[in-house]
């Protein structure tokens, strides 16, 4: 009988296989490194075609960012800043509400439970994009367009349903006896959650602040519409070295990189967690 | 430490969406220091009844007590309980020790007093060594014992255990069987024991509770239960082999069942027509040819200090193959039939059971 396991097959089907997939990823990783050679490429041949492969390297794109920045008065360093307060003021924001949440959720004695889930699972489907109109409306009504709480709060609203969901699966795999019996034992509701689903949950409230952080870092829509300077965030910051005059590729292949380097450094540290993370609940 | 009883007055309860109740008006009364097994098959409400006592499950109509205090409307942390579950549930992230001592250090018990207690409890139980380990580093014998130990520490006024055997294997069940009753002796704390297999039940309690469909059918010494079960289920119930139950009619002289006749005084069975009749496999002997009636040996199982023939009442043989067959009769493991001998089989006096059939009332 012909072998039916995955990854099978002759020997040679393999090879080709994995050569493909070589390939693949080249091709999928050439244009960021391209991007880190040319941001620290000398000014001047940056825009070179065909492209110089042999040159001496500089971090003179680097320290000129920090100090200033694209279009705008503010500098990179700023934006980075920014960028990072709202990354954990929603990761914090969305955990916050997605833990208890969650635990409500997973709770039998809550009858509609799994239509609810369902449904909050659901909104994830949302195009956010819909949302900046409205969104850029009330925030000016309320006068706070180019603060953190205007990107804070959209932010932990799209990502609390991936949150929810992750972290509910996590709860409901923690056999519901041992709940019980913490109860039994004479804990109260609030001993419950602290001393024995918290510490359960710790891995999969990793995994939730993982996820939320890398869409908040990331995001740019939300920030390029609702922040000037004050509050903006780095990845707004990348567009404006295009520009009326011409495309600055020194900076901005600088700024590319320092967006992506604390989020690919993260991803390689923590990837096993993030996998798992997205396959939660798939397998019983 | 004060120690009491336990009351189920007309206790139910309901679940959403369901017509039927779980637990129908359970009245059962548990003395101090008794050790009772609920027992009977899946869905019987064994389980909810074990769960409505410790505060698990609500009670919808009734009352529970424990002791002198009515208990129906307390959360569990109020009803000074501990209860051991058929998984163990033992908490994952704590060690052997700090899962024993985790009630007393939420009753903000004193550091020492928790150690010398956890302590205490691990010596009686065998865990000295394992005081520091994960649970997921033990087997399944020593988290069983976790278990039992994360209850006992408490000194609780009942013990609660949820089938707490099923998920060992067979030779372990059998040795911790014994250990649990004697422990429960030596503590002398009121025990509430669910369990599905009526072995279990016979050899570890002092009464047996058994129940069918939500309904308690009988509650008695495990002896009572044995020779003189109170309803047809019961009877088919405890024992093993299974009694002996056949359907028949009342007729001249005796109980009609197929080609054969059971003698039966007439005063036995009242009014009754349709009656089901019951007896033991040890209650058979084997007669003359002009005894009792007359039966076909399909299969001798030797067990070394029994054996057990597999027989059906002549003339229906061929109906033993779909139906199973009717008689289980326990002869000397020396003398034993062989398969297709017909052999006549007379009923030990006094020791048949008859039911009415369509009620299952015990007759006799």
């Amino acid at each position: 009988m012909a072998t039916l396991s995955i990854g099978g097959g002759s020997t040679v089907s393999r090879v080709i296989g994995r050569a493909l997939l070589w390939l693949w990823l080249l091709a999928g990783l050439f244009p960021l490194l391209f991007m880190v050679l040319t941001s620290i490429k000398p000014e001047g041949i940056a825009r070179d075609i065909p492209p110089k492969w042999l040159f001496t390297p500089t971090l003179e794109h680097y320290s000129q960012l920090l100090q200033s920045g694209g279009g705008t008065s503010v500098t990179f360093s700023r934006l980075l800043f920014n960028s990072a307060a709202v990354t954990l003021g929603s990761t914090l924001l969305t955990l916050a509400v997605a833990v208890p949440g969650a635990y409500a959720l997973a709770m039998r004695s809550f009858r509609s439970r799994k239509a609810l889930s369902s449904w909050i699972l659901s909104t994830y489907m949302f195009p956010p994009i819909v949302a900046v109109i409205p969104v850029f409306i009330i925030a000016g009504d309320l006068g706070v367009i180019d603060t953190y709480p205007v990107l804070i709060i959209p932010y932990a609203a799209f990502n609390l349903p991936i949150a929810i969901w992750i972290l509910r699966s996590s709860v409901l795999q923690i056999p519901y006896e041992i709940q019980e019996a913490a109860l039994v034992d004479g804990a109260s509701r609030w001993q419950l959650l602290s001393r024995i689903i918290w510490p359960l949950l710790i891995p999969a409230v990793a995994t939730a602040a993982i996820l939320c952080a890398i869409l908040s870092w990331n995001e740019f829509l939300f920030a390029l519409s609702l922040t000037r300077s004050a509050a903006k965030t780095a990845p707004v910051g990348v567009q404006e070295f295009t520009g009326m005059y011409g495309t600055q590729w020194g900076p901005l292949s600088a700024a590319g990189t320092m967006i992506i380097a604390p989020i690919l450094v993260m991803t390689l540290i923590l990837r096993r967690r993030i996998v798992s993370g997205l396959t939660f609940g798939a397998v019983k | 430490m004060t120690m009491a009883g336990v009351r189920f007055d007309r206790a139910s309860r309901i679940y959403p969406k369901s017509d039927r109740p779980a637990v129908d008006q359970l009245d059962l009364d548990i003395g101090d220091g008794e050790f009772l097994v609920l027992v009977g098959p899946s869905g019987c409400g064994k389980s909810t009844s074990l769960r409505m006592l410790a505060g698990l499950e609500e009670v919808d109509d009734g009352a529970v007590f424990i002791g002198d205090r009515d208990v129906t409307a307390l959360p569990p942390k109020d009803r000074d309980i501990a209860m051991v579950f058929q998984n163990y549930a033992l908490y994952p992230h704590m060690s052997v020790g700090e899962n024993m001592g985790f009630a007393l250090k939420i009753a903000g018990m004193d550091k020492r007093e928790i150690r010398e207690r956890v302590r205490d409890a691990a010596t009686i139980l065998d865990l000295e060594p394992y005081l520091d380990r994960k649970p997921k580093q033990l087997s399944g014998g020593q988290r069983q014992r976790v278990a039992m130990g994360r209850a006992i520490v408490r000194k609780p006024q009942v013990f609660l255990m949820d089938e707490p055997l099923s998920n060992l294997d067979a030779k372990l069940r059998v040795s911790t069987r014994t250990q649990i009753a004697s422990l429960q002796k030596r503590l002398g704390v009121t025990t509430v024991y669910v369990t599905h297999d009526q072995v279990e039940a016979m050899t570890m309690g002092d009464r047996v509770a058994v129940l069918k469909d939500g309904v308690l059918q009988q509650c008695d010494t495990p002896r009572v239960l044995y020779d003189r079960p109170g309803n047809a289920f019961v009877a088919g119930f405890i024992g093993s082999p299974a009694m002996n139950l056949a359907e028949g009619r009342v007729a001249d002289g005796g109980i009609q069942i197929g080609p054969a006749t059971i003698p039966v005084a007439r005063q036995d069975v009242g009014d009754s027509v349709e009656v089901t009749v019951g007896f033991r496999p040890e209650s058979l002997e084997l007669g003359g040819p002009d005894d009792g009636f007359a039966a076909v040996v399909a299969v001798v199982e030797e067990l070394g200090s029994d054996a057990y023939v597999y027989a059906s009442f002549a003339g229906r043989e061929s109906a033993a193959i779909t139906q199973g067959h009717d008689l289980v009769v326990r002869v000397d493991p020396r003398q034993t039939p062989r398969p297709g001998d017909t052999v006549h089989l007379r009923v030990r006096a006094g020791e048949l059971h008859l039911f009415d059939t369509a009620t299952g009332a015990r007759l006799n």
